[in-house]
């Protein structure tokens, strides 16, 4: 009976190391396997996000004067006021694949930490993203100093909801 | 198709900024060099001098910083004309250096 119960003891061991020895084998596969699949979910949301930059930002139409209300803006608010909403336009045009991507990006940096790997250095699309993010919030609080009931008026106007050249419409506007 | 000339520009704090932004992107420097090793966007954008000088840009110049532009990858074309965009909106009243950073923006596209 002892004899029967140590064989099986021992058949119990060898397979639950044999397990482990296969568990280690996955581990070792794994890793880089996840690596480059994390990495894989990057570029194609990095493709998407190129894709959706250049449509929201290459060759936007400029707003021509006649078609441009008074809103009772000074020229140096009217100049806030129409990058503030090129730059909010284009903002949102862009926001659901920023969003992937910064998303995908992070989830790769967490891999590579988790197994010690090399950690993904800042991507060009994050200098894009980040560098200028403090102006975009400069900008905004100037523009939330203009009188509400002024940007209200130009806010409602469907000219500016969506992505526009704002520096183009300035120059045309001669301001 | 017109490039606008600009004569006697001196940059301003903000500008000498945005200038250095742009001289960190990856490989701008280097492709400068080799595009167009001397002449004022070489001076602006390599030198070290910038505080200092004023500068004439002419036509030519515009042609040869437009082709250095046109051989980067889109992303970093487009991480230059965000700033040069910030740029214009810093320098509404200041016709030169707006002129400059409309340039770097829109290049010949502006008459």
């Amino acid at each position: 009976m002892a004899v029967k119960l140590s064989k099986l003891l021992f058949v119990i061991l060898l397979f639950s190391n044999l397990s482990c020895a296969v568990n280690a084998k996955d581990f070792e596969v794994s890793r880089s396997e996840i690596i480059s699949h994390a990495k894989e979910k990057v570029n194609h949301s990095q493709k998407e996000l190129d894709e959706t930059i250049a449509k929201c930002r290459d060759n936007l139409p400029f707003i021509e004067k006649q078609k441009i209300n008074n809103y009772d803006l000074s020229n140096e608010e009217l100049f806030t006021a129409l990058f503030y909403l090129s730059d909010k336009a284009i903002t949102e045009c862009e926001k659901i694949t920023w969003g992937s991507y910064i998303f995908e990006l992070s989830v790769l940096r967490s891999i590579e930490k988790h197994y010690s790997s090399p950690v993904t250095k800042t991507t060009d699309h994050e200098k894009l993203l980040l560098n200028n993010y403090w102006r975009k919030i400069k900008l905004e609080l100037e523009y939330l100093n203009i009188d509400q009931p002024k940007r209200a008026l130009i806010e409602n106007d469907d000219l500016f909801k969506k992505p526009f050249d704002a520096v183009m419409t300035a120059k045309k506007l001669g301001i | 198709m017109q490039c606008v000339p600009i004569n006697s520009v001196k940059f301003d704090k903000r500008s000498i900024e945005g200038i250095e932004r742009i001289k960190n992107i990856n490989g701008f420097s280097s492709l400068l060099t080799k595009v167009i090793g001397i002449g004022t966007f070489a001076n602006i954008f390599l030198g070290n001098k910038v505080p200092e000088l004023t500068f004439n840009i002419y036509q030519t110049d515009w042609a040869m910083i437009h082709q250095s532009m046109m051989a980067l990858p889109s992303i970093q074309r487009k991480i230059i004309e965000d700033e040069a965009r910030y740029q214009i909106l810093d320098h509404q009243l200041d016709y030169k250096q707006r002129q400059f950073w409309e340039g770097i923006s829109y290049g010949c596209k502006i008459k």
